[in-house]
């Protein structure tokens, strides 16, 4: 394991050396081109930062600029040292805009630096002085690829160093499907440097205006999956609110289920689809009567009966949004057994949902490895040990075994005693037995008529 | 924020759509010295006519609202739909701008080119569309949670909504507010979850549910405005010291007004006709309802033919 003192070291060394890079690029594109039109670095530069102020950041941190589509016009308008000076007038935004740390300012704006040079080098040289549009086409997909290559790259690195991940990894799954965008802001950008040339700057205006409105969309879009993911972060919080013993419970499921969908070579998109069908797993509780749901001592069979609809419920909340439609499946079989004894469906073996055995197993070691109010949390281990031995009647032994292999190579922070303190006191009594608790607090091998809610 | 989901239908929005690009084009082709049929500039070709231009984006834009007016005279007012059609009207007068500038320069390369601005538009307002049907989707969700669980009658929150939102047109509040007091109607009954179970409601105080709800509602912080009109949704329009209560908020005496008359005319076998639930509801005229909105309910009745 890296000390954090050594991780700092390593990065601040990477920074260093990008930075220098970048000073040496850029004094060596000033110094080695002709005469440089000032004007067109103005206006470029002008429009490089309006595109970096105007950007939209998502909730997941990605950004949508069309910073790149100015680079690339700046480069087939003026050449590499142009472009290069323009490209730094738009990092002076990114200053602006966020009150991040100057060390990460310097960072972005040496790696924007960078990537801007290898991409307007990149199309000069291919391109020549007065290029047919055949080959521009050819040298600006050249330049997309370089640019992404170093800035995505770049970037990458960074953060593996400061988090610790590994940096392919970070490039996987947080750059890679980007490729195809900087590729169309090349394009873009060659479309905006040839209307400039022969048209004129007045182009570039009507040029602008579908894409501000576009970003503006954009923006509205990620407002309002900002304002859905309150909503559902809402839902899962009456849930908790009324079965006082899950607190936090949904939240550590849904982080575990997507790790353990990952490990099974799932996509990230349908590992992010098992994330909500975890985080929302339990949703259906809202509909089961109180009286039940937080009934101290236990339930009658008329009141399993009713308990175990949460699952039916829940799928049927969820059917309504076309959003979480591959997650249905999820939320409804999450409470089916291996040996198919369990509900609402009776499904076995691998008639059951992938996403529901998942679940399954990742709520059975979240239950087991906190404290709930009649029993006290075990160890991991010992969660382990105990997944392990209701393998192949309880649980699915392959989804066991994936989320064995995760947390051993990953690691897992159990829930802290404070996170589990805010159980109503008159509850946490001797009267409530471990059997009519949740199910897979014990895990039950003789049959669900052993009161598994 | 517009909460709804499209302006209008499928149906209507294609049409309209077609129909305000050719009045467009054609306000181009007579105003100024191009046909943009041909992607020809006669005369000079030094400068584009930009007012034509302009002109041309707000004839489209005009065209495209009211034909969404004509056709959906339910639907949101003239200027929420013109001000979310104007920027789509705008995208394509740029791009029709940009492709008669750059035609004659690049030749035919500009048609698959200049498409791109549009498509990264079109791109971006499908992924609004989606986001706003996800979202008004997860409400319609949320409000059946009642139903399911047998704490409120099936249905009676959709027809709640409809019907405050019809009133809430009538009293001529702003679109918004008519999107907050139709959410809430949704959510209404959210509180009741609090109960034990169904039969523990009738002995409760109503307005303790409702409170509790809203501060579900409100603890979301994604619909400002919703929660306080759930959490005065029984509070009465003349208080019990016969003071006028003032601050009650216009949404929650709608609210009030009509899920208590889909109470009465929807229960089972002891439902009363509109005409004698519209009777019982007029005893509290001035007391428990204000008669502004009671008023504007009856004439949404009246006119939906009940």
């Amino acid at each position: 394991m890296i000390s954090k003192r050594g991780t700092s070291i390593r990065l601040g060394a990477f920074i260093a050396l990008c930075a220098a890079s970048a000073a040496g690029t850029l004094a060596w594109a000033v110094l080695a081109s002709g005469p440089i039109d000032w004007g067109a670095v103005a206006l470029f530069g002008v429009l490089a930062l309006l595109a970096e102020t105007f950007a939209v950041t998502t909730a997941v941190g990605s950004t949508y600029s069309v910073t790149f589509v100015i680079t690339i016009a700046a480069a087939t308008v003026m050449g590499p040292a142009g472009a290069v000076i323009a490209s730094l007038f738009g990092t002076t935004g990114i200053l602006d805009a966020s009150k991040r740390p100057p060390i990460k300012h310097l960072f972005n704006a040496s790696q924007i630096v960078l990537a801007t040079a290898a991409a307007a080098h990149a199309l000069h040289l291919i391109a020549g002085s007065n290029p047919s549009f055949g080959r521009s086409l050819g040298a600006v997909t050249v330049a997309a690829a370089l640019n992404f290559v170093l800035n995505t790259g770049l970037v990458s690195k960074a953060i593996g160093l400061s988090t610790g991940q590994p940096t392919q990894a970070v490039w996987r799954e947080q750059f890679l499907g980007l490729a195809p965008a900087y590729l169309a802001y090349a394009l873009l950008g060659l479309l905006l440097g040839i209307l400039h040339v022969a048209v004129g700057w007045g182009s570039i205006v009507f040029f602008l205006v579908p894409l501000f409105v576009a970003r503006n969309a954009f923006r509205s879009a990620i407002e309002l999956q900002d304002a859905f993911d309150r909503v559902v972060s809402t839902l899962v919080a009456a849930v908790e609110h009324k079965d006082p013993y899950t607190s936090g419970h949904a939240e550590r499921v849904s982080r575990l289920a997507e790790r353990v969908a990952r490990s099974y070579g799932k996509s990230p998109q349908d590992a992010r689809a098992i994330r909500y069908a975890a985080l929302m797993h339990d949703v259906g509780k809202l509909a089961v009567h109180n009286a039940v749901l937080q009934k101290p001592s236990s339930l009658t069979d008329n009141e399993h009966q009713h308990m175990r609809r949460h699952t039916e419920h829940g799928a049927e909340l969820a059917s309504g949004i076309d959003l979480l439609a591959g997650v249905l499946d999820g939320i409804r079989h999450h409470h089916e057994r291996w040996d198919g004894l369990g509900y609402p469906d009776g499904l076995a073996g691998e008639g059951i949902p992938l996403a529901a055995r998942i679940i399954t197993v990742a709520d059975a070691f979240d239950a087991m490895t906190s404290t709930r109010a009649y029993s006290r949390a075990r160890t991991l281990e010992e969660a382990l040990d105990e997944l392990a031995r209701c393998a192949g009647t309880q649980f699915d032994p392959s989804a066991v075994a994936a989320l064995k292999r995760t947390i051993e190579h990953d690691g897992w922070t159990l829930p802290d005693e404070s996170e589990l303190t805010d159980e109503d006191p008159c509850h946490a009594t001797s009267h409530h037995e471990p059997d009519h608790g949740h199910a897979h607090t014990a895990p039950h091998l003789t049959g669900i008529s052993h009161g598994s809610r | 924020m517009a909460r709804g989901k499209h302006l209008a239908k499928r149906s209507v929005r294609l049409p309209a759509r077609l129909l305000a690009i050719g009045a467009g084009l054609g306000t181009l082709a007579i105003f100024s010295n191009l046909d943009p049929l041909k992607v020809e500039v006669h005369g000079s070709t030094s400068h584009l006519a930009v007012g034509a231009l302009t002109l041309g984006v707000l004839i489209a834009t005009a065209v495209d609202t009211l034909v969404h007016l004509i056709a959906e005279p339910e639907g949101p007012r003239a200027a929420t739909i013109a001000r979310r059609l104007l920027p789509v009207h705008l995208s394509l007068g740029s791009a029709a701008a940009l492709f008669l500038l750059a035609k004659p320069v690049i030749g035919f390369a500009a048609y698959p080119l200049l498409l791109a601005p549009l498509l990264a538009t079109f791109h971006a307002f499908r992924q609004l569309g989606q986001v706003r049907r996800t979202f008004d989707q997860t409400i319609t969700s949320l409000a059946r949670i009642p139903e399911i669980a047998g704490y409120s009658h099936v249905g009676h929150a959709r027809r709640v909504s409809e019907l405050a939102r019809a009133t809430g047109k009538v009293l001529r509040l702003s679109d918004k507010d008519v999107d907050a007091v139709g959410i809430a109607a949704r959510l209404h009954d959210l509180g009741r979850m609090q109960a034990q179970q169904p039969e523990e409601i009738a002995s409760l105080d109503p307005s303790a549910l409702a409170a509790g709800g809203a501060s579900v509602v409100r603890m979301s912080g994604a619909l400002p405005g919703v929660a306080t009109i759930i959490e005065h949704q029984h509070d009465r329009f003349i208080d019990d010291n016969g003071r006028l209560n003032e601050n009650l908020p216009i949404g929650s005496r709608i609210v009030h007004v009509a899920s208590i008359f889909d109470d009465l005319t929807a229960t089972g076998a002891d439902a009363h006709s509109t005409e004698e639930a519209l009777a019982i509801m007029d005893r509290g005229r001035g007391r428990r309802f204000d008669p502004a909105v009671l008023d504007a309910f009856t004439r949404v009745l009246t006119a939906r033919g009940k």
